[in-house]
Parts: C-alpha cells; sequence; structure tokens
C-alpha cells in the first residue's frame, strides 16, 4: 500500500465512498427490475392458469 | 441509432446485450482509473501532493452528475413535445443515478476541500458557489422524484416533472461557470480542464497534465458506461411495471 501520509485519510475515504455508492445504486437497479420482471411473471402465470 | 431504439420491443431487446456489456466495460475502465491514478501516477504538488489523487473519483462523478440532468432535461423535453412514452421512462430512470452521481460529487468535494482549502463544514457548503451550485442539483433530482410520485396519474406527474427538469437545466451551466466568473464567492479552484468565460488568461502550461488527464477520462468512460447500464437496467423495470399494470387492469376488468 502506498503511503500518503496525512491524506491518506482522506484519499482512501474518498475512494471507498467512489465504490461503495455505486455498487449500491448498481443493487438498487438490479433489485427493481428483479422485483418488477417477478411481478409481470407472477401476473402472466395467473393469467394463463384463469 | 435513437429513433432505432424508440420502440420498446428493440429498446428491450438492445438492453439484454448493451447491460452486461456496459457493467463489464465500465468496471475495467473504473479500476483502471483507479488503479493509475493512485498507484501509478506520481504525487501534482500544484494540486496539493497526494490529495490529489481524490480528483480520480471526484471529477468524474462531477462531469456525470451535470451530464446526467441534461440527459434528464432532455428526454423530459422530447416527452414534452412529442409524447414518447420511452423518453419519459429514460427520464424516470436517469432521476435517482442522478442523484446518487450528485451525492457522490457533493460528499467527495466536501471532504477534499476539508484538507485542500482547510475550511470547515459550514464554509464549504455556504461559502463556495460551485458545491452550493451543486447541492441545488441534488436537490433538483430529488424534487423530480418526488413530485413523480407525489402526483396521483402518471401524465399529471410526467407532465409536472418533466416542465420541473426543463427549468433546472438552468442550474448546469451556473455550475459549469461557477468557479471561473465569480471568484470572489468561491474557494474552488478554477476548472484545470475546460475553462469558460475565466476572466484571467492561463499561464502557459498551466492545463491539466497528460498523465492526470488520461486517468480522468478512463474514469469519466467508465462511470458513464455504468450510469448508462443502471438507467438502462431501470427503464427495463419501468417497462416490466408497466406491462403488469396493463395485464392487472385486463385482468379487473374482466372480473
Amino acid at each position: 500500500m502506498p503511503n500518503y501520509g496525512d491524506d491518506a485519510i482522506y484519499v482512501w475515504s474518498i475512494t471507498l465512498i467512489g465504490i461503495v455508492l455505486p455498487v449500491l445504486m448498481i443493487g438498487y437497479s438490479w433489485l427493481r427490475v428483479h422485483l418488477s420482471k417477478a411481478r409481470l411473471e407472477r401476473l402472466q402465470q395467473e393469467e394463463d392458469q384463469a | 441509432m435513437l429513433s432505432y431504439l424508440a420502440n420498446p420491443l428493440r429498446f428491450m431487446r438492445f438492453s439484454r446485450l448493451a447491460v452486461p456489456i456496459g457493467f463489464a466495460l465500465g468496471i475495467v475502465m473504473v479500476g483502471l482509473s483507479l488503479y493509475n491514478g493512485l498507484l501509478v501516477v506520481p504525487p501534482d504538488e500544484r494540486q496539493g501532493g497526494d490529495l490529489m489523487r481524490a480528483m480520480f473519483t471526484h471529477v468524474p462523478s462531477a462531469w456525470l452528475c451535470m451530464g446526467l440532468y441534461a440527459g434528464l432535461a432532455g428526454a423530459s423535453f422530447v416527452w414534452y413535445i412529442w409524447r414518447h412514452e420511452l423518453a419519459d421512462v429514460a427520464a424516470r430512470a436517469i432521476a435517482p443515478i442522478g442523484a446518487g452521481y450528485t451525492a457522490l460529487c457533493f460528499i467527495t468535494g466536501s471532504i477534499w476541500g476539508q484538507k485542500g482549502w482547510g475550511a470547515g463544514w459550514h464554509n464549504l457548503i455556504l461559502g463556495d458557489s460551485r458545491l452550493m451550485s451543486v447541492l441545488v442539483l441534488f436537490f433538483l433530482f430529488l424534487g423530480y422524484m418526488a413530485l413523480r410520485a407525489a402526483l396521483e396519474t402518471r401524465q399529471k406527474a410526467a407532465r409536472a416533472a418533466a416542465i420541473l427538469a426543463m427549468v433546472g437545466i438552468v442550474n448546469v451551466p451556473i455550475i459549469k461557470v461557477s468557479v471561473d466568473m465569480w471568484q470572489t464567492t468561491t474557494i474552488h479552484q478554477p476548472s484545470s480542464v475546460i475553462s469558460i468565460g475565466s476572466p484571467e488568461p492561463r499561464e502557459e502550461g498551466s492545463g491539466m497534465n497528460p498523465v492526470y488527464l488520461q486517468q480522468l477520462l478512463w474514469g469519466f468512460g467508465g462511470h458513464t458506461l455504468l450510469a448508462a447500464a443502471m438507467i438502462m437496467m431501470l427503464m427495463r423495470s419501468e417497462v416490466y411495471t408497466q406491462q403488469a399494470d396493463r395485464l392487472l387492469a385486463r385482468k379487473l376488468e374482466g372480473a
């Protein structure tokens, strides 16, 4: 690991936030598409059975 | 290309392939930018030594949040004029991703500014026109989402939110010029990549070193691909939701 001295806490915290926030957004997008697709498939299945 | 994808069926076919490619390429490009930015390039003494490595996270998010707002306003304009449903779906999908990247830009800028300018939180937010205008952008994204959720019919919500998005575009050039035109109200450094309307002539060779610029462009390209993939995922989700709602409405009519 490189030694950034006094700046290390700032550089690494900014980098960590820069990784965590996009990962959270990817998780949110995946969850949204997964839930809406599951709902559509359930409704289609119910219609097919009726 | 855009008119080809304006058909929801074609969009669903295209996005099924484009989403994983966007994620894969985006992760590689962001990873490359961070690896080189943190471990390979030398510190830049003009920009605070090692502290400038924060730039490889902060600057791509700053460019992207303005680009995403322009995309939101553009999609809203297309829906407002031509009533193209997929444009409304796109606008709705852009808003949460834009809010996320604006939050990223604001948080990382505030942390960087605390050390770089030695300013406390109060001075950073209230005393700096760049950070304040980015905060306004964040509230515009939140306002857009709140307005869409608050109105009872989809058409009313889309119309009101589109007007807000189009009016709010005025904030994007304000963010851009805030550090060059109003130097007395900002502690932010002037634009170092693209400068518009700076009253002070630049010294020869004071632009950004290509070693840093290259990493910034990798990071920006990578985050753009990631954002595009997330937006396409949210658009797919919205298309599924609308199909499910139509199915449910048909079912209730038949009951």
